[in-house]
């Protein structure tokens, strides 16, 4: 009897993170719940328990994190152990792994007990191999049908379908081998790269240097047909060329006034003989540049020196034009002039005192004079107005009199209203019947009536007279007395101003010392007229005085720019030499400077020295190509070496390809046979499992076969009564989901071996209703005898098989959360 | 047996050369390893040394 999984504990794995414990049945265990709530979780953990492999988590992502360990257990670490139950025997396989970097790096640890003992490691794999009766690789192939491996298979590419049925046919391996060595575009690729190597080196240091050694012939004929001997052409005769050409550089220098150059000692080596031409190149150069600059330096000497005779000359003719006269003489005209202008300036200032003097009291005078004029005219007014003063004092003293007279009359006329009053009170109150003074009869009515009416209105009338005219003698007094003073004021003033006029010209005759006389202006334009003369003659003074002095300025600068001259060529000379020498020296300077520019101007020397330079220098490159054609020929013997080596290299990689073709041809020959011998063997119980799971209503017959050898693809066909198909042509994903379970079934159905267990997840995808109902009935004669593990998602299929199998254990999941799948068992 | 250790008795035997023998014993043991990128990655490294520095 088989072994059985009897129990499952799983935490910390793929989607399972708290601990998941559940007993498992030996016929049908189904995990039923909606995507993403664990159930594939649960079967890789029987897997990898049993494997330590999940082989389908592979590719570049699962390399940059470990998709074995749950993300979310606390210690990191998954850890599955089954016990599996023969009926006679119980074995506990437990595996534990640490979470790493990369699924496929780290490892996993493996125990085993059973009877009373522990084993670990690969001892404890064997026993699980032993178990199992499989090897580790033919686990996902012959025990669990992946969801993956029903993808792959019902896939439109043949290439991926072809390796699906590798995988369920147990050759992937071979597959993934053969693809593996099929190479040979590479080694082609690097053969090439070395061929071109060897092409390049033949090319570029064999074929050169022998291109090199001819044009290093045709030089030395060219220059032996230039007339060079062969034994100029050394090392040692070009240094004695170059040294015989320094010393003769030096003297060339020495005889130019050139400081002589110092020149390195050359060598009997080629870099030094470079060096030491070049050095030469250069100094001949540079004695080259020292001739012009000489040339040009003696040719500015003389135009300097010739510059200042013509300037010596020019001073001297302009001295002679000055005559007898001295700069002394002509100083002293210069001071008889000055003192001329100093007298002439005396009488100057003199009438021009007078004239000012004259002409500001003038003014004054004429002012003073206006003044008195207007104030005589307005005496003169009063006086025939008026009178003069005694007869205006006398007018005053008659309207005084007049007025103490008409006061006089007020005051009667005043009493008299009094006593009139009084008379008028009298009578009233005492109504006399006869006058009191005189005592005749009278009628005090008639009387108090007429005091009234005409006494005192006659009264009042005649002061009212007096008073006006009081009024009017007061108020003509009183103009009188203004009138008065006013003329008594003018008096004073036209007396003050007369005083003031005398006092003007006694003060300006006292300033400019001469008696003015009355006739003011008449002495006025006789100063002026005296200042136009003076003025005349001092500006004929001030005109000599400045053609004097700008003689004698003339006459200094000749003198100093003679001197001026005399000394520059004195410098230029370098003579204290003077007048007539000093001439002479300057001339015999001049003929040296010109028998000096013509050697300067003679190149034959320099030429004769760079034509040897010219020599040597052909030499040298010829003897620089020689050194370097010996420099590429003493490389040839390890260019030749290096060619053979990649000769070798590129006949080892040749014999790797016929390896490697020999090695692939083998892998087809034996993966051709093994296939054919496979599904040969698999074909009666494929076509059982396919014809029970209603594949086809009318190709009822599945064959799978070899269509091409390289790359190995295979063709799926069915066949009805007539006709076959390609069955990826005419069948639907239900029908290739068929067709895949028929295979994983008839391999389970012939390899299982020690374990019954057949693990299938999701095996109902694109089915229709009568496929799930055959499925469900298939898996239920496979329960019979076999431990089944199957997750679905497919209520239709639930339904069928809990419908159809009587010993069906339901793990019904109803959801995920980060402790994992929510369990829910019925 | 492992399905390596049968691949390789099936192949070997059908290789007369030693060498080759001797080479598919190294590839099988790296496909066992790393599969299909681990065989490729030894037959470059195979390519590799005998091409050299180039």
């Amino acid at each position: 009897m088989p072994f059985s999984i009897v129990r499952i504990s799983a935490e910390g794995i793929r989607g399972i993170n708290t601990r998941l414990e559940r007993d498992l049945t030996k016929g049908l265990n189904l995990l039923s719940g909606p995507n993403g709530v664990g159930k594939s979780s649960i079967l890789q953990s029987i897997e990898w328990c049993l494997t330590g492999r999940l082989p389908y988590l592979r590719g570049p992502d699962f390399r940059h994190e470990d998709a074995i360990v749950n993300l979310f257990h606390p210690k990191k670490t998954a850890k599955v152990s089954l016990v599996l139950d023969d009926g006679k025997e119980t074995v506990t396989v437990t595996r534990t792994r640490k979470m790493t970097r990369s699924t496929t790096a780290g490892s996993s640890q493996l125990e085993v007990q059973y009877e009373g003992r522990t084993i670990r490691g690969d001892e404890a794999q064997e026993k699980v191999n032993q178990i199992i009766g499989l090897g580790l690789e033919d686990f996902p192939r012959t025990l669990y049908l992946h969801q993956e491996a029903i993808r792959e298979f019902i896939s439109e590419d043949p290439k991926e379908r072809s390796r699906a049925i590798d995988k369920l046919l147990g050759m992937a391996e071979l597959r993934d081998l053969s693809e593996a060595l099929d190479v040979k575009r590479k080694i082609t690729l690097t053969v090439g790269g070395l061929e071109k190597r060897v092409e390049a080196l033949k090319r570029d240091k064999v074929q050169f240097a022998v291109s090199m050694r001819q044009r290093l012939e045709e030089r030395k004929k060219k220059l032996q047909e230039k007339g060079f001997q062969d034994q100029q052409l050394s090392l040692m005769n070009v240094v004695s060329e170059i040294e015989a050409l320094q010393r003769d550089v030096v003297g060339a220098a020495e005889k130019m006034g050139a400081t002589p150059p110092k020149l390195r000692p050359t060598e009997p080596i080629l870099t030094s003989v470079e060096e030491s031409a070049g050095e030469l190149e250069r100094t001949i150069r540079s004695l080259d540049r020292f001739r012009i600059n000489a040339l040009q330096n003696t040719e500015e000497r003389r135009l300097q020196i010739e510059n200042a005779l013509q300037q010596i000359d020019e001073s001297r003719r302009a001295l002679e034009a000055f005559g007898e006269a001295t700069v002394d003489s002509l100083s002293q005209e210069e001071k008889r002039i000055s003192k001329e202008m100093s007298d002439l300036k005396g009488d100057f200032e003199k009438f021009q005192a007078m004239a000012t003097e004259g002409s500001a009291l003038r003014v004054r005078l004429d002012s003073l004079g206006m003044e008195i004029s207007q104030l005589e005219l307005k005496a003169k007014q009063i006086e025939s107005e008026h009178g003069d003063e005694k007869r205006i004092q006398k007018t005053l003293e008659d309207g005084d009199n007049r007025l103490k007279s008409i006061r006089q009359r007020i005051a009667q006329s005043t009493t008299y209203d009094q006593l009139a009053t009084l008379a008028i009170q009298y009578i009233s109150e005492t109504k006399e019947n006869s006058c009191p003074v005189c005592a005749q009869p009278i009628n005090h009515s008639q009387v108090v009536e007429r005091l009234a009416t005409q006494v005192k209105v006659s009264v009042a009338k005649e002061m009212q007279e007096l008073r006006e005219k009081e009024k009017t003698i007061a108020q003509e007094i009183k103009d009188l007395q203004r009138v008065l003073e006013d003329y008594q004021r003018m008096i004073l003033r036209i007396s003050a101003l007369k005083e003031n006029a005398q006092k003007a010209r006694l003060e300006a005759e006292t300033r400019i010392g001469v008696a003015l006389g009355e006739d003011l202006a008449a002495r006025i334009d006789e100063a002026k007229q005296r200042l136009a003369d003076l003025t005349k003659a001092m500006d004929g003074k001030r005109q000599a005085l400045n053609e004097v002095r700008q003689k004698r300025e003339a006459l200094v600068a000749s003198t100093s720019k003679l001197a001026a001259s005399e000394k520059s060529l004195q410098t230029l000379l370098k003579t204290l030499a003077t007048g007539t020498d000093l001439l002479e020296v300057a001339k015999v300077e001049l003929q040296g400077i010109e028998k000096a520019k013509v050697e300067y101007r003679d190149i034959t020397a320099l030429d004769a020295l760079t034509g040897r330079h010219s020599r040597i220098t052909e030499v040298v490159a010829f003897l620089k190509d020689e050194d370097e054609v010996k420099e590429i020929e003493a490389e040839l013997p390890y260019v030749t070496q290096l060619i053979g080596d990649l000769g070798a290299r590129i006949q080892s990689l040749r014999n790797l390809d016929g390896s490697l073709s020999a090695l692939r041809q083998v892998i087809s020959q034996y993966e051709k046979e093994a296939v054919t011998a496979t599904l040969s063997s698999l074909e009666e119980l494929l076509n059982r499992y396919y014809r029970a799971i209603l594949g086809h209503p009318y190709f009822q017959t599945l064959r799978i076969q070899i269509e091409s050898e390289e790359p190995l693809l295979y063709s799926i066909r069915a066949s009805g009564r007539e006709d076959s198909t390609y069955i990826p042509t005419r069948f639907s994903n239900a029908q290739m989901n068929v067709a895949a379970l028929a295979l994983f079934l008839s391999n389970y159905s012939k390899m299982a071996g020690g374990l019954s267990c057949a693990i299938m997840d999701d095996p109902s995808q694109s089915m229709d209703t009568e496929h799930k109902k055959a499925l469900a009935s298939t898996i239920r004669e496979l329960a019979e005898t076999n431990q089944l593990i199957i997750a679905t998602q497919d209520a239709e299929l639930e339904t069928a098989l809990r419908k159809n199998v009587p010993t069906l254990q339901l793990i019904a999941l109803k959801g995920w959360d980060p402790n994992g799948p929510i369990l829910n068992q019925t | 047996m492992s399905v390596y250790e049968k691949l390789y008795e099936e192949l070997a035997e059908r290789l007369p050369n030693s060498e080759d023998r001797e080479m598919l014993k190294g590839l099988i043991e790296a496909l066992r390893k790393g599969g299909k990128e681990a065989v490729q990655e030894e037959i470059g490294k195979l390519i590799t040394k005998l091409a050299g520095e180039t």
